[in-house]
């Protein structure tokens, strides 16, 4: 459209078969923006039903017709919700697992990456193509046995199982940073080389700072992970002190069952703070999943 | 998996005194470390387990040779149902999420206008936290007064009862997945980008049709990225886990029983340690088959040179 | 009963009425010690300890709520009050996942002292996860021979004890009399037998044209199978304690399928789950108003007695009562459903299991508890000596006296062995099955049993 407009512009006349033409395309465009907002609505409607439910008073929920503006709006629901389960426990514990995740993260991939992407040695290839082989070994292979050792040196119920594991990288990451690494220029390294740096402090001074946006990107994607994480605070937190808004939340469904309007409160003040995360990241966000959908 | 970058360095012999492995591995020790405490350590302890009948409140580990995988086989009628149910719902998953989401990463290709407001849209559902949105779904998906059954009601329509069927449960959770697949559009949006205009208004001058554009320039020069997601999606399917724990738990009459939830029930409900180890090496063989045979009989086909 | 007998039922009645005056007056001190800026050291004083000797006693519950959870916090103060030794500290665990996290927390090796569960929680003695009481009742003389026959067995694992018995659930059927007056159905004459149920509750159905069910008047699916008590209605068992494995009586759950199955013929399997779940999560919405036992969307249902005081909490306009669960009339050992005793039980190397035993025989001796939270909750004391003090007697609602004297000895004991929470959720799979595949019961039966004494077998390692 951009290309075409100058020369709509220009033409003085325009032939039936051009004016035909740009019909043409002006129907496909309206089409597209048509097919889009039906399926971005549809796409979007869940969270709409979500904060419309949260509103509503309990007996506005089993109601017909359906209503996404509620009749009655009882905002106490988000009050109530956050007094029915200790949500404020929970979210701090969300809070807590995904600060220090996100930190182990960030530094252990950044180190591991360096020594993947910058440094050359041998056997780097043939140990890269086995952090790779990682990727497809099932969570489910490692559940068992881990939950064992975790269990035997006492960390269950603790954040350490959790955490921990996050300080010594993680294949999908080692894998997003060396591609990112490698695309930064060697003569850096080697100036700094000759200036008599050492390895490290190649790595501190020159590919850390360069490596901001892998960085960001590493950050982005774990604090949404660990946000998100179900099934690690499942299997190792049994403490009901230590339960994440994960764990809390379904449980309050199990427990309370119909109270629509309280649960879906508390689901969206669990979804708000990455909507709002979402906001101020977008970009760095978008580039990530960009770079891991990788190119030669 | 992919294509890796090659440092052109490494093929020359002219590997520097200085960068003997010594920093090489400095950098690399701690995945190194963490790799054999929790990937090699679990991974043959968890075969050991499946030959054993596995107490977890004293830790006592029984030798019972084949029995394990001899009653998977041969007598648990959940172990072929739940294989049954992963494997149907990763092919529905993969045929749907693949088709929806090159479909509208190529509307977005379209250089249309409020291109950031469209993507935030489709890839919005991965923001919401997967209880979260599992727990909304189960409330959308109301059979009677949910967002979606409450409108077709509104039109005179009475909707399936979704999750409550055995007939529609599985579907829903497919129709679900597909909701949360933004970040395969984003993946596809980019190689959309990266096919050069050039290549379509040459075929433009030779006559080309829409869909022999499609076929001819688009599908092959997307292949890298339908390859990252296909590879992705089915490792992701199969242990899919979470969402159908929540909304289903596997029901009705285990006609949503993945394979993951079925091992963590038997894991963790029923505390059979060794027999789920068993599940989940067979699950492991399964997906290393699995993404073998889409690898010779994709990888061939993929085309990384532009 | 004869003279003598009631005689010293009396005296013993009377010496607990003295009791609850001393447990009055103590409570009373601790609150003006409260008052008095004494604080938690107060029952310390009271029973003259030092402080500083307390232990620690963890306390998993699920009462996080309402009624139940005031009531529980009495109880615990009043243990802390009588046994100034310990310093109780209680955590709310949701009902559904108890059992599970205290396996995972003592595998991890840090199980709570003491906890809340069922008749079936017993059988993880069978993978060595409790830890044996038979001791501990040995040491301090506790009068075993109090406790309902029924519930005392279940306590028992392999002879010795494992729990501790608060309260015994037996199943109600509860009947909404409004619903049946609408109808035209005497309120006075609630179904006594399973064709009176099929036909009655037929009366009462409300459903569309398509098959969306408005109103139930009864279904043995809903809000659950219920197998086990529907089971024992038709005359099956499920342990055969002298053989130490599974048994049923084919004959009658094979019935018991096909009755599941002509529900699901008659309204469609997937309306009924539909209907189920429409109008709350996994629960039915038992804990709001909204629930469907609250607002008569059904007429007749069986539950634990524990809903009758649900009913006046929720659904306090409700005009309904309870009878004993019908019976097939054809069977020859049927029973009105199960008994299930709720227990406390205290997990395998805790870190103060004299303190986990102490607080799991208060539950289960202190009248106190028994009148101001095993009645409130509406379930039976254990111990016959407490299900018999007037108090239960005077207990409005008349669920008390239907419950002691006309269901518990009837009932059939809920099974407690290793792996019977696999096998109640193989029947469970078996039934679903017959109701949404049409399978054959005899086959998925069979399939059922098998597959939970491989279970058994297994977990006796």
């Amino acid at each position: 459209m951009a290309v075409l407009r100058p020369a709509l512009a220009n033409s003085r006349a325009l032939s039936a078969e051009e004016r035909r033409y740009f019909l043409a395309r002006r129907m496909k465009t309206l089409l597209t923006h048509a097919i889009l907002i039906i399926f971005g609505i549809t796409f979007m409607l869940p969270f709409v039903w979500m904060i419309s439910s949260s509103l509503k008073p309990n007996v506005d929920i089993f109601e017909l017709p359906v209503r996404l503006i509620p009749k009655t709006y009882r905002p106490e629901n988000y009050i109530d919700a956050t007094n029915a389960i200790p949500f404020w426990q929970y979210l701090w514990n969300s809070t807590y697992y995904t600060i220090f995740a996100t930190i182990g993260a960030v530094l252990s991939n950044t180190f591991i990456a360096y020594g993947f992407a910058r440094v050359r040695w041998r056997g780097r290839n043939v140990l890269f193509i086995i952090v790779i082989a990682t990727m497809m070994l099932p969570f489910q292979v490692r559940m068992i046995p881990l939950y064992i050792l975790f269990a035997k040196i006492g960390w269950l119920n603790t954040f350490l199982p959790l955490i921990v594991p996050n300080f010594f990288g993680n294949a999908f990451y080692i894998f997003l940073m060396r591609q990112f690494m490698m695309t930064l220029p060697k003569e850096l390294d080697d100036a700094a080389r000759i200036d008599g740096a050492s390895e490290w402090g190649i790595f501190w001074r020159i590919a850390v700072p360069l490596s901001k946006p892998a960085i960001l990107t590493v950050a982005i994607f774990e604090i949404i992970h660990t946000w998100h994480d179900f099934v690690g605070p499942l299997v190792y937190l049994r403490h009901p002190t230590k339960y994440t808004l994960s764990i809390g939340l379904r449980l309050y469904f199990t427990q309370y069952g119909a109270e629509w309007g309280l649960l879906m409160a508390a689901a969206a003040m669990f979804t708000i703070p990455m909507v709002i995360f979402f906001f101020f990241a977008q970009r760095s966000f978008i580039e990530g999943i960009t770079l891991t959908g990788l190119k030669g | 998996m992919f294509k890796l970058k090659r440092d052109p360095a490494d093929q020359s012999n002219s590997w520097r005194t200085d960068n003997l492995p010594a920093w090489g591995l400095f950098f690399v020790a701690p995945w190194i470390i963490g790799f054999l405490a929790f990937t090699v350590y679990p991974f043959f302890a968890s075969l050991y387990f499946s030959f054993t009948n596995f107490n977890i409140i004293n830790f006592s580990p029984r030798w019972v040779g084949l029995d394990n995988y001899v009653e998977l086989f041969t007598a648990d009628p959940i172990f072929w149902i739940s294989i049954g149910n992963s494997i149907r719902y990763a092919a529905l998953l993969l045929i749907f999420a693949t088709v929806f989401d090159i479909f509208i990463a190529y509307l977005l290709s379209l250089n249309v206008k409020f291109l950031s407001i469209y993507r935030t849209v489709f890839f919005f559902p991965v923001l919401v936290p997967v209880v979260a949105a599992s727990l909304t779904w189960i409330w959308i998906l109301n059979p009677r007064f949910g967002l979606i059954n409450g409108l077709l009601d509104l039109i005179g329509v009475k909707g399936p009862n979704w999750l409550a069927s055995p007939d529609t449960a599985m579907l829903s959770i497919i129709l679900i997945a597909v909701w949360g697949s933004g970040r395969q559009v984003i993946v596809y949006l980019s190689g959309f980008n990266d096919i050069p205009r050039s290549l379509y208004e040459a075929a433009d001058i030779d006559g080309a049709s829409g869909t022999q554009k499609f076929w001819r320039i688009t599908l092959p020069l997307l292949s890298p990225q339908i390859f990252f997601n296909v590879v992705t999606l089915i490792i992701f399917s199969l242990q899919s886990f979470s969402e159908v724990y929540i909304m289903t738990g596997g029901g009705p009459a285990n006609s949503t029983l993945l394979y993951a939830v079925n091992l963590y029930n038997r894991a963790f409900r029923d505390f059979a340690m060794g027999y789920a180890s068993a599940l989940a090496w067979i699950m492991f063989l399964l997906i290393l088959g699995l993404t073998l045979i889409i690898f010779k009989f994709l990888s061939g086909r993929v085309i990384y040179e532009r | 009963m004869n003279e003598k007998e009631r005689k010293a039922g009396n005296e013993q009645q009377l010496s607990r009425r003295d009791l609850l005056k001393m447990l009055g007056g103590s409570a009373a001190g601790m609150s003006m010690a409260k008052i008095a800026g004494l604080g938690g050291s107060a029952a310390a004083l009271l029973g003259g300890m030092p402080a500083g000797a307390q232990s620690k006693v963890e306390i998993w519950t699920g009462f996080g709520q309402g009624r139940m959870a005031d009531a529980m916090q009495g109880a615990i103060d009043n243990f802390a009050v009588e046994n100034p030794e310990f310093a109780p500290e209680h955590i709310i665990v949701p009902w559904g996942e108890i059992t599970d996290r205290v396996i995972a927390a003592t595998a991890a090796g840090s199980p709570p002292d003491v906890h809340r569960g069922w008749s079936g929680t017993v059988g993880n003695a069978a993978i060595g996860a409790l830890t044996n009481l038979q001791p501990y009742v040995d040491a301090q003389n506790v009068d075993l021979s109090d406790f309902w026959p029924a519930t005392l067995d279940q306590m028992k694992f392999q002879g010795d004890v494992h729990a501790m018995s608060i309260s015994t659930i037996v199943q109600f059927l509860y009947y909404n009399k409004d619903r049946m007056r609408e109808a035209g159905l005497d309120p006075d004459s609630p179904p006594s037998t399973i064709a009176e149920l099929d036909e009655q509750g037929a009366a009462l159905n409300d459903v569309s044209d398509d098959g969306t069910i408005n109103r139930l008047g009864f279904s043995p699916t809903v809000p659950g199978l219920q197998i086990w008590d529907w089971g024992a209605a038709f005359g099956s068992q499920y342990w055969d304690e002298s053989e130490g494995n599974i048994a049923i009586d084919e004959e009658a759950m094979i019935a018991l399928f096909e009755w599941y199955k002509s529900y699901a013929d008659q309204f469609g399997a997937e309306n009924l789950q539909a209907y189920a779940s429409t109008y709350g999560g996994n629960n039915f919405g038992r804990n709001t108003p909204q629930g469907i036992y609250y607002t008569g969307l059904i007429t007749f249902w069986v539950l634990g007695s524990w809903s009758y005081n649900d009913m006046g909490e929720y659904g306090p306009d409700v005009d309904f009562d309870v009878i004993p669960i019908p019976q097939l009339a054809s069977a020859d050992d049927s029973a009105p459903g199960t008994s299930n005793g709720n227990m406390y039980l205290v997990p395998a190397n805790c870190a103060n299991p004299d303190g986990g035993f102490a607080f799991a025989n208060f539950m289960s001796s202190s009248p106190f508890v028994a009148i101001n939270k095993a009645l409130p909750d509406s379930v039976m004391p254990s111990r016959r000596s407490l299900a018999n003090l007037p108090e239960v007697d005077e207990k409005e609602g008349g669920w008390t006296i239907l419950a002691r004297d006309e269901i518990l000895p009837n009932t059939l004991q809920r099974p407690s062995f290793g792996g019977n929470g696999f096998f109640g959720g193989a029947l469970n799979e078996a039934a679903e099955n017959v109701m949404f595949h049409g399978a054959d019961p005899a086959e998925v039966l069979a399939d059922a049993v098998a597959r939970s004494r491989r279970e058994v077998e297994r977990l006796r390692g």
